[in-house]
């Protein structure tokens, strides 16, 4: 495995560098640098501590989620982008006392495939495992037996047909029980071989694996909302997490990370949300339009005070000749924004979710001058990250209606 | 004779499940052999066809790059 050589002081100041665009207080800081400091044990004996335990199960997906958070773990060209990216961004003053607790060098270097296998342990996740078949399952059952873990899916849940658009594993033994609220969506059968064996859907894993999780982290729009699998004229009857999950398990966290793909560093902030009890958001003023709690950091999604554009984003909304600098960056004198055509960095309202990618971008290099997003490509922002997408911007090369199912997208 | 299920086969994109019969073959010729009905299954359907109906040709731009 390719791997990213950064410290953990390295680490800390990244996460610390960018505290207020993850959410993260002064206090959540300090809590996460002891989570660090007993993880992955530079002494021989230490503690480990407390460990996230991840189960990732995959639905209705395109591979997109599992690559870009892959990409950033483990891209052979890009030695150090977390390090360019603490380079380019202020850090706040009180930070300083890192250097002092963490000096480099002295505190053991981890990588960021320790972080991944260490602090986060990625128990469950064909895409990445090493085991396969009943190897990775028995494994599974014995994870969900313990239970203590964080369900994290990507891809679509489609509940068409007991579920049976997409299944995802197939077990030994009956893993159903009677009243259980999985049984419509798993199959039973007998194998004179194997003996009993059940086929696990994704509906049906989801909530089997939901009833123990401490928390389900949606990742990327297709979980999060629907998102392509659930467009108009599909059949599979695909539903987000939130819709399969929460009438079951009220209770439950739920944290969604929308994005077609999402951006990897917006997983990381969750994870780091979750490693320092940051990821319980409140249920009365975290929601978004339709009840579903957003991801712990306004600022990421959907800031009220955010500029979504390049240039000044609002003084041109409904005027004929919009002069936003869009394409000024693409080499282009003058831009021209492209609202006309179909995108949507100007839409304002609470159903649209912006992230950061004007000031995230894409795709670290070396050089960070060389990171992008789409707008600075000359591609109309799509609204990837909005519980509408696709429907509600389609056509995409065609100006977005204002509203979308009773639901007003500039206001 | 045997039988062996994969399912799920890890580090692929894509949900794919093995069935495989195996047939005991005593013939020294062919010890070792895997002989059987083998089944390779796909696992997953989206439908992108039916989602690619009646909308802007262009569209499909966006919606199938998500394939």
């Amino acid at each position: 495995m390719f791997s990213i050589k950064i410290t953990r002081r390295q680490f800390l100041k990244w996460l610390s560098a960018s505290a207020a665009v993850a959410g993260l207080s002064q206090t959540d800081l300090l809590k996460l640098k002891e989570a660090l400091a007993v993880g992955p044990a530079p002494v021989p004996g230490m503690p480990l501590g407390t460990l996230a335990r991840v189960v990732w199960i995959t639905g209705q997906d395109c591979g997109g989620c599992a690559t870009t958070l892959l990409n950033f773990l483990a891209n052979p060209a890009d030695l150090d982008p977390i390090l360019n990216a603490v380079a380019t961004t202020p850090i706040p003053a009180w930070l300083t006392d890192i250097d002092a607790l963490y000096p480099q060098g002295a505190d053991g270097d981890i990588d960021i495939g320790e972080v991944v296998l260490e602090i986060v342990s990625i128990e469950w996740a064909y895409i990445v495992m090493a085991a396969s078949g009943d190897v990775a399952n028995d494994y599974l059952l014995s994870i969900r037996d313990d239970g203590n873990y964080v369900l994290m899916m990507d891809g679509a849940i489609p509940i068409n047909n007991h579920g049976k658009y997409c299944q995802i594993m197939d077990v030994k033994g009956h893993v159903a029980k009677a009243g259980k609220p999985w049984n419509n969506y798993m199959e039973h059968y007998h194998d004179d071989d194997l003996g009993d064996r059940t086929q696990i859907t994704m509906a049906g894993g989801a909530l089997w694996l939901a009833e123990k999780a401490d928390a389900v982290i949606a990742m990327g729009t297709c979980n999060s909302f629907g998102g392509i699998p659930a467009a108009k004229g599909a059949v599979t009857g695909a539903k987000s997490a939130w819709e399969v999950i929460n009438p079951v398990y009220p209770g439950l966290t739920i944290v969604n990370v929308p994005g077609c793909a999402p951006n990897p560093d917006w997983f990381i902030h969750t994870v780091a949300a979750y490693l320092v009890g940051a990821l319980v958001p409140n249920l009365n003023t975290d929601l978004d339009h339709k009840g579903r709690p957003k991801n712990v950091s306004k600022l990421i999604y959907n800031s009220a005070s955010y500029a979504f554009c390049e240039d000044d984003p609002r003084r041109d909304i409904g005027s004929a000749t919009p002069l936003i600098n869009c394409q000024k960056k693409a080499g282009n004198e003058v831009g021209r924004c492209m609202k006309q055509v179909g995108c949507n960095g100007w839409m304002v309202g609470p159903a649209h979710i912006r992230p950061d990618c004007p000031t995230r971008k894409w795709n670290p290099f070396e050089d960070h001058s060389l990171n992008n997003w789409c707008v600075g490509n000359n591609m109309p922002c799509q609204g990837c990250a909005s519980p509408g997408f696709p429907d509600w911007c389609s056509p995409f090369y065609a100006e977005t209606k204002g509203t979308w199912r009773g639901y007003s997208y500039t206001s | 004779m045997g039988k062996i299920i994969i399912d799920p086969v890890n580090r692929m994109e894509g949900h794919i499940g093995i069935d495989a019969d195996i047939n005991a073959v005593n013939d020294d010729d062919q010890k070792g052999y895997v002989t059987g009905n083998v089944k390779l299954k796909g696992n997953m359907f989206r439908g992108f066809e039916q989602l690619l109906k009646k909308r802007d040709p262009r569209d499909a731009m966006v919606i199938t790059q998500r394939h």
